[in-house]
């Protein structure tokens, strides 16, 4: 998809028109800039993100100079800041120099756009676990977790081997960031790309999510601008409510940047809950269950003053219900005091789960074992379409759901025909067999995937939930890995420390894969796997046809 | 005539009581056959047999006298009679465990389990020593299994692909028999022919069984449970009791053979043709087993020896791939079998073995459609409008074929992961419970965890163990006569009210958009600019209300 040309934005807001500006400043920048002879679309999006993270890696210094004696456990700032630096220049002026002798294809497949995507986010690990690298909170030989901590920062996965008392103030904010970008990166790709795609039916929300994102505002631009203008409105909502119930306010910005993006990094080793404060639970529960709600809805909603929009909304009912009955069932099984702390706890583990958030509150080990299991199906589900959760989503459940109710049907009316409706709007066939597909997909890579996982240390229980937890960008799982007895459940705490090099890249790709959908994934795989799939087919390696004219 | 059609010398009209009544009467020959054993045995229980037999003989024919099986055939009755005539085995199966004792009466819910895994071919037992039973009444037990597999080879061979569940009709055409149009003859027809393989496969790997060193006893009991995929044992070790290569030999042979389709040895063993659909599926059947073999040699590499772990891999692989559930040594020991070797036993719990035959699981077909569909998704992502086929062997699988089958699969999981809930939420640990719930609608016997294959179902907390009764019948019954068994009779209902046609919703709604309704699962190329929803209504209606 050839990126238009940012003409003169008529809205009034300022912001949004400096937004415009920047981005057509850099958007023609970049098309001035690479008019190299080899054309590549792919190589292109590889040195944008890598020359991108540059400003990132600054702020991150400069926020280390300013601010990280408040975030650091250390109590010193700048200890990361110049390591930092240079590996952002470093990879800048590479990306940048790289970037001349490249330009963009005239036209794009969508199976480019896929893999441009894919590429892309795997540029953007790259970039974090070069920064995990340089800053030395992970050892130099020890890729395979740098590439699982760049992997869950980029998807926002609460699953590392670093608890958070050891990192610099650099590093600290760099991966909350990194959280929140990501989120920030998921609207974009939800505005601008999927819609093209429809990979796995994720716009087949019955008229909330993306088909309604596309009508937010005349041009994809200002819909982009309005969900991300949004998306920093519940950012900067969260911080506040963080700092008004006690957090010291370093520390809430981080999280609410991990709160609003649904990753679920958090600077102290025991997550939000050695805060052990009431007032902060209750921001992070509703910080977390508005991370999983739709965006589109919610502007929608907030836009034209309608909170009915979403009690009409089926998705949102379920999701609430979901909350709602699991929360009830987590306090009932969960023994203890049915006092208003016991409901807290069993509201924000279901919330922090269903949200794929992934903070705890307590360990999910102290809960029933019928409790883990409810809450490993909800990870399963994960938030609604649209939103910044990851997961199979609420709205592909209901679709699902009734999928198999028509089977069932059609069991005794074999000639029974009907169309699925979600709402007022009819769901197409097609819609219905990408979400099987990316289910069925998502299926068939969990086994394997926890295969691998139990052989490279994990218990059973362990790797399966480890493997849907990763899929599903949650991190905790259920499984004592310490052998002291301490059990530590949550990845922030443990899982990656569980595993050995194999283990951990497995859990990368899981959380990339899970966060770009199985499908997408999928085909990068076999666009990736093209020379050798066709040198197999033909005997001999067949060049690339030339590109086909784009569908659009 | 009484509003229940009863009158004196009438008989009425109701096919589940009729072949409910004649299942029956069959397992009270079955109970019959086993009080002879008990008293050539002379170890006790031949009376409780006996009045088992004598109980169930009368209440089966007189079921089966006051009623007549109805000339339709349409498939809520069919899901009823296949449903009700399992349950009502089942709980007549439970007398000779409570008569003799071997089963308190405090524990009757024991023993509904205990014959419910029986007639469902699962395994999981509830006898904790078993040697110690009685031969008569173990004789008995393994036969619940042979005659649950009994009629189980005629459902899946030729009733349930008749009804088009779950996109068994793939397999329909491939029924021994006739391929008249009548539903009833067919089935009668292929049925004889069914059971005499089924029969000639019993003989053959009892015989097998003596040559290889077993009692005559151990020998027709195992003979049984092979052959049903059954996986019920004389002994508490399994087949380790008898610690004998032969014996494990002819037992895995036997498994491979009888998780396979029965249509096709038919055809093989008559040299008749048959689809090549049918060989890609045994492919993949016998290519999972061996997989799975390879990977767990691979994986057990560091903790067993060498001898001992191609002996357990090819013996699990086999037992598991064909849904049996024999045991050798017990893989839930930590030191024996790496966690990943136990995922590769779970992933195997759930695909089971070949459509038509009696093991368990999704079966190996519904898996390729599985595969066949997500891979067919991926490629359709790249080329949005390319229409693709999907092919099965030399035959393409229709779509909405393939829609039952994936309907199937969906609520096939959703009903596993439901079960694996309730059964923790009930007091097991999750590993175990979830394996169990797993292992149950899988009709495999052995869970992980707590609930391994030389351990009993005592295992799984007492209040749990309904949910594992229902998953298993629901399993065994592929799913849909078990979800729809009551709508033969609330149908019954709609139509004496509202006439002959019973009421429709699904129909209604669709035409009241002033059109024909229109069905066409799967191919629909996508119109532009509509991707995935096509709102009939004005979309900007939509876009401001909804």
């Amino acid at each position: 998809m050839t990126p238009r040309p940012a003409r003169r934005a008529r809205e009034r807001e300022r912001l949004r028109r400096l937004v415009v500006r920047v981005a057509r400043a850099a958007d023609g920048g970049l098309h001035r800039w690479a008019q190299g002879p080899y054309e590549s679309t792919l190589t292109v999006v590889l040195l944008v993100v890598l020359a991108a993270s540059f400003p990132v890696f600054a702020a991150c210094a400069v926020f280390d100079w300013l601010f990280g004696k408040h975030v650091a456990a250390s109590g010193q700032s700048g200890t990361d800041a110049v390591p930092l630096l240079i590996a952002g220049a470093s990879m800048a002026i590479v990306a940048v120099g790289l970037l001349r002798l490249c330009r963009f294809e005239r036209r794009i497949t969508e199976r480019q756009t896929l893999t441009a995507l894919v590429l892309g986010s795997f540029a953007a690990v790259a970039a974090v676990a070069i920064a995990h690298l340089a800053t030395g909170v992970v050892e130099p030989t020890a890729v395979a977790t740098a590439f699982a901590e760049a992997a869950a920062t980029v998807t926002g996965t609460n699953s590392t081997t670093l608890h958070g008392t050891e990192l610099g103030g650099g590093m600290a904010v760099l991966r909350a960031a990194g959280q929140w970008l990501g989120g920030a990166a998921f609207i974009v790709v939800l505005v601008r790309v999927l819609p093209h795609l429809g990979v796995g039916g994720l716009d087949s929300d019955g008229g909330v999510a993306t088909r309604s994102a596309r009508r937010l505002a005349p041009r994809r631009a200002g819909t982009m601008g309005r969900l991300l203008l949004l998306y920093g409105a519940i950012t900067v909502l969260v911080a506040i409510g963080y700092a008004v119930a006690g957090m010291p306010l370093a520390q809430s910005g981080l999280h609410a940047l991990t709160t609003a993006s649904t990753g679920g990094f958090s600077t102290q080793a025991g997550s939000l809950g050695a805060f052990g404060s009431a007032a902060i639970e209750w921001v992070a529960i509703f910080g977390m269950a508005a991370g999983g709600v739709s965006l589109p809805l919610m502007f929608l909603a907030i836009r034209r003053r309608d909170p009915g929009r979403f009690i009409r909304s089926y998705e949102f009912r379920l999701y609430v219900t979901l909350i709602v009955l699991a929360s009830a069932a987590v306090a009932l099984w969960t023994p203890g005091d049915f006092g208003s702390e016991h409901v807290r706890r069993s509201l924000f583990a279901v919330v922090s789960v269903v949200s794929t958030t992934g903070f705890e509150a307590t360990p999910l080990l102290d809960l029933s074992t019928g409790s883990q299991a409810l809450l490993m199906v909800l990870m399963l589900i994960g938030g609604m379409g649209a939103s910044m959760a990851g997961g199979f989503k609420v709205v592909r459940l209901l679709t699902l759901g009734s999928f198999i109710g028509r089977e069932l049907r059609r069991a005794i009316y074999p000639t029974l025909a009907q169309r699925l409706r979600l709402g007022r709007s009819t769901i197409s066939e097609t819609t219905i067999s990408r979400i099987t597909g990316e289910l069925l997909l998502a299926a068939l890579l969990i086994i394997p995937a926890s295969v691998v996982l139990a052989a490279s240390g994990l218990d059973i229980v362990g790797a399966l939930t480890y493997a849907v937890s990763t899929l599903s960008n949650v991190g905790p799982a259920m499984a004592a890995v310490d052998s002291t007895g301490h059990l530590a459940v949550v990845g922030s705490t443990g899982h990656l420390d569980a595993v050995d090099w194999l283990g951990r890249t497995a859990a990368g790709l899981l959380m990339l894969s899970g966060r770009m959908s199985v499908t997408a994934a999928a085909v990068a795989l076999s666009v990736a796997m093209y020379p050798a799939a066709a040198a197999i087919r033909h005997g001999q390696w067949r060049r690339r046809k030339p590109a086909e004219p784009s569908a659009r | 005539m009484n509003r229940f059609g009863l009158r004196s010398g009438r008989r009425f009209e109701s096919t589940p009581v009729h072949i409910s009544g004649v299942a029956l009467v069959f397992v009270a020959i079955g109970m019959a056959i086993s009080a002879g054993v008990a008293l050539v045995d002379g170890g006790g229980g031949a009376l409780a047999l006996a009045a088992s037999a004598a109980i169930t003989a009368s209440v089966g024919s007189s079921m089966k006298g006051s009623t007549t099986a109805s000339g339709r055939a349409d498939s809520p009755l069919a899901f009823a009679s296949v449903a009700w005539a399992w349950l009502a085995v089942s709980i007549a199966g439970t007398m000779p465990y409570l008569f003799s004792g071997v089963i308190g009466w405090s524990n009757a819910d024991d023993a509904l389990f205990e014959s419910i895994s029986g007639f469902t071919c699962t395994g999981a037992t509830i006898l904790a020593d078993i040697d110690g039973v009685a031969h008569g009444i173990l004789f008995f037990r393994s036969m619940t299994q042979w005659f649950g597999g009994m009629g189980l080879i005629v459902l899946a061979v030729s009733v349930l692909p008749a009804l088009k569940v779950g996109g068994l009709e793939l397999i329909a055409n491939e029924a021994p028999g006739p391929t008249a149009d009548r539903f009833t003859p067919r089935i009668a027809a292929t049925a004889r022919r069914l059971w005499m393989l089924y029969g000639g496969f019993t003989l053959a790997v009892a015989i097998a069984l003596l040559a290889a060193g077993m009692s005559l006893f151990d020998a027709v009991a195992h003979a049984f449970t092979t052959v049903a995929t059954g996986g019920y044992s004389t002994h508490s070790a399994s087949i380790a009791y008898f610690d004998s290569v032969a014996v494990e030999l002819v037992v895995i042979v036997g498994m491979i053979i009888c998780g396979a389709s029965f249509s096709i040895h038919w055809h093989l063993i008559t040299r008749t043709k048959t689809q090549r659909r049918s060989y890609s599926e045994l492919r993949w059947y016998l290519g999972l087993i061996v997989g799975a073999a390879v990977a767990l040699l691979v994986l057990n590499s560091g903790r067993l020896s060498l001898g001992t772990n191609i002996r357990e891999a090819a013996f699990y692989a086999a037992s598991l791939g064909s849904n049996t559930g024999y045991g050798l040594t017990d893989f839930t020991h930590e030191q024996f079998w790496t966690p990943s070797a136990q995922l590769v036993l779970l992933a195997l719990f759930v695909i089971g073995g070949m459509t038509g035959s009696t093991a368990g699981g999704i079966k190996v077909l519904r898996l390729q459609i599985v595969a066949r569909y997500a891979i067919r998704e991926v490629i359709r992502a790249r080329h949005r409008r390319a229409v693709l086929p999907m092919r099965l062997g030399d035959t393409t699988v229709a779509e909405d074929v393939a829609a039952r089958a994936l309907g199937f699969v969906l609520l096939y999981l959703g009903l596993a992961l439901t079960g694996g809930v309730l059964m923790t939420a009930l007091g097991n640990d999750l590993e175990t419970g979830f394996s169990g719930a797993v292992s149950a609608i899988g009709t495999v016997g052995p869970a992980l965890g707590d609930a391994g294959p030389t351990s009993s179902a005592l295992a799984f907390e007492r209040g749990s163990r309904p949910v594992l009764m229902v998953l298993m019948l629901f399993g065994r019954l592929e799913v849909f006569p078990t979800m729809l068994m009551f709508v033969a009779a609330i149908r019954a209902g709609t139509r004496s009210r509202y006439g002959r046609q019973p009421a429709r919703r699904g129909f209604r709604r669709t035409t009241r958009l002033g059109r024909p309704p229109i069905h066409a699962p799967g191919q629909e190329t996508e119109r532009k600019g509509v991707s995935g929803i096509s709102s009939p209504k004005s979309s900007t209606r939509s876009a401001r209300g909804s």
